[in-house]
């Protein structure tokens, strides 16, 4: 398994083994490293939209709503320190790994609501 | 019929009031054993440990300490304080004399002091140590193979890895063998009472986890031959490096986070819902000190020449091997099978602890060493400061002290830059065992934020201005501000 360590504050999005991962700090909580893709179609989670009050993120497109409790369940093994990070991801320990900063729409407060489902 | 408990109202003793611990703790100060002192060092006394008790009432620990305060003042207090209230549970004897001690040996075990560190000592870890949970976050899904995985690359980037700071400071020092007996001090705190905090995750019953420790704190009493116990051997490096080898003999040398990190120990060793934190804290500690002893074997050759006897650090480069594996394999894996995948974040937490508390000593240790290799820099830095005090454009508070000769100042921290001015006498400021700079009339020095140091007087009298000037860059700046 690659154990991959990364400053938080300069990445916060990776891809390794055909996997997508991003970064997902909620206000007061310990960030979480989740899967991207969204489990309906596979949506870039990472544009998706919080909503903290319903506890949900919302993918960009098709508006699926996927509980945060499920995020955190599914969650990668990570520790964050104060300007560090390592976290182990699944497949071979020499897989290599792409880290990135990018833009996060998947973040607080941004709390608008999708129209339909 | 079940009977339900019922809470006293109002309680008999509520432990959550600030005030009956400032009570308590303000008590507990009031012993002859931990006044101040009129010599540097504890000579084989091991109740005797100055705790500046007269100051307890002026500090404030309400509320916990930030990572950024971790070396002011107060936690250098709070620190002395509760390593103190731990080794009450510990025997501790002199080497000799015992007949003249025993009335320090009664007062340090006595059930006065003994309650009122019960009701000390939770405060104190709160304070100290609440800074951890903000410090590191563990999430997602931990499994056994990837706490396997996480580990295994840890133990893999040390073998990759040879540096050492705190032996390179030592090495870099202007003075090697007082920056190496300064680290050695901050080892015998710990050493010299090794795995003594270890041995109270030693009673109780749980299983073949409990044998498998014992087995580790076996080898680390020698199998019950004095002469190959770990902390014999460590009296063996103090003397190599010219050193008292009796317990706290330089309780005033003691860095506040050396103190922080032999208390965390302690913390974890008696708070037994802790037990699967400090089982990562010992991976970690048996892991990294595999490659630090065989750095600080090196150290000593190089410092203290090739003859002296590190037998201490060469040992635990081969049994923390062992040390390493079988706190993996046979305490942790076996823990994950028997109570499940549940406790890896606590193994997590205690792993990265001890791993941060161990980076910020050696910070720490780093900088004292270079605080003291700077003394004549600092002390050239007072004649502009303190002109410009002089003609007014800076004006920092201050306080006047008049001391006569003798006169011992308990070695201390400030939590700003100060500046010293020798108004008449002379003074003998010291940042270390040994190691001081001569203060005559009209000179003076920067003190350092953070950095331990004492003074003592050497004339019949000496008067001298304590100015707290915050930060000592600014006031060199030519837009220095007035009122500091």
């Amino acid at each position: 398994m690659p154990v991959f360590g990364f400053d938080p504050r300069s990445v916060n999005y990776m891809e390794a083994d055909g996997n997508r991962y991003f970064l997902l700090s909620l206000e007061g909580k310990a960030p979480l490293l989740v899967r991207d893709e969204c489990p309906h179609r596979g949506g870039p989670l990472h544009l998706g939209q919080l909503d903290v009050a319903a506890e949900e993120l919302h993918c960009p497109w098709h508006c699926q709503r996927i509980a945060l409790r499920h995020l955190r369940r599914s969650a990668m093994p990570l520790i964050v320190r104060r300007d560090s990070a390592v976290v182990v991801l699944p497949g071979a320990g020499d897989v290599p790994v792409r880290a990135q900063r990018r833009v996060l729409l998947a973040v607080p407060p941004a709390q608008q609501r999708c129209e339909g489902n | 019929m079940k009977h339900s408990p019922v809470k006293s109202s109002p309680p008999a003793i509520d432990l959550e009031d600030y005030n009956l611990f400032r009570r308590c703790l303000i008590q507990y100060g009031e012993s002859e054993l931990f006044t101040d002192t009129e010599e540097w060092l504890s000579h084989d006394n091991p109740y005797r440990r100055t705790l500046r008790p007269h100051v307890f009432k002026h500090l404030d620990y309400s509320r916990p300490l930030r990572r950024e305060d971790l070396l002011t003042y107060n936690s250098l207090s709070a620190n002395r304080t509760l390593l103190t209230i731990y080794e009450q549970d510990f025997v501790l004897l002199p080497d000799r004399d015992f007949e003249a001690k025993q009335t320090d040996f009664k007062e340090f075990y006595s059930n006065r002091s003994i309650a009122l560190g019960a009701v000390v000592r939770p405060w104190l870890e709160r304070y100290l140590f609440s800074f951890l949970d903000k410090e590191i976050s563990i999430t997602g899904g931990w499994t056994a193979d990837t706490l396997k995985a996480y580990f295994q690359d840890f133990a893999d980037s040390l073998r990759r890895s040879a540096s050492n700071k705190a032996m390179e400071a030592i090495l870099a020092s202007s003075n090697r063998e007082h920056a190496a007996r300064t680290f050695l001090i901050q080892l015998a705190g710990d050493f010299l009472l090794e795995a003594s905090a270890m041995g109270r995750n030693i009673l109780g019953h749980y299983g073949p986890l409990q044998s498998e420790l014992f087995k580790i704190v076996i080898d680390e009493y020698g199998y019950g031959v004095h002469e190959t116990k770990h902390s014999t051997l460590f009296r063996k490096v103090l003397s190599a490096g010219g050193l008292a080898q009796t317990p706290h003999a330089y309780w005033q040398f003691y860095l506040t986070s050396s103190l922080l990190v032999n208390n965390y120990y302690n913390w974890l060793g008696r708070d037994h819902t802790k037990f699967f934190r400090y089982l990562g804290a010992i991976f970690q500690a048996e892991t990294t000190f595999i490659h630090s002893c065989a750095r600080m074997a090196e150290m000593m050759r190089a410092v203290f020449g090739r003859e002296v006897d590190v037998r201490y650090f060469t040992e635990h480069v081969h049994i923390d091997h062992h040390h390493s594996r079988m706190v993996f394999e046979k305490l942790i894996a076996p823990a994950l099978a028997t109570h499940g995948e549940g406790i890896i974040p606590e193994i997590l937490r205690g792993f990265e602890e001890a791993a941060l508390l161990g980076q910020l000593a050696e910070q720490d240790f780093c900088d004292q060493v270079s605080w003291s290799d700077d003394n004549q820099a600092l002390k050239a830095l007072h004649p502009p400061i303190h002109a410009k005090i002089l003609s007014g454009e800076l004006q920092p508070s201050r306080q006047q002290f008049i001391e006569p000769r003798g006169e011992l100042s308990v070695t201390h921290v400030h939590d700003g830059d100060e500046l010293c001015h020798i108004n008449s006498g002379v003074m003998h400021f010291v940042t270390g065992h040994e190691r001081h700079t001569v203060l005559n009339a009209g000179e003076g020095i920067v003190i350092r934020r953070n950095r331990l140091h004492g003074a003592i007087i050497d004339s019949e009298q000496c008067t001298y201005t304590i100015h707290s000037i915050g930060d000592h860059r600014k006031c060199l700046s030519s837009a220095s501000t007035h009122a500091l």
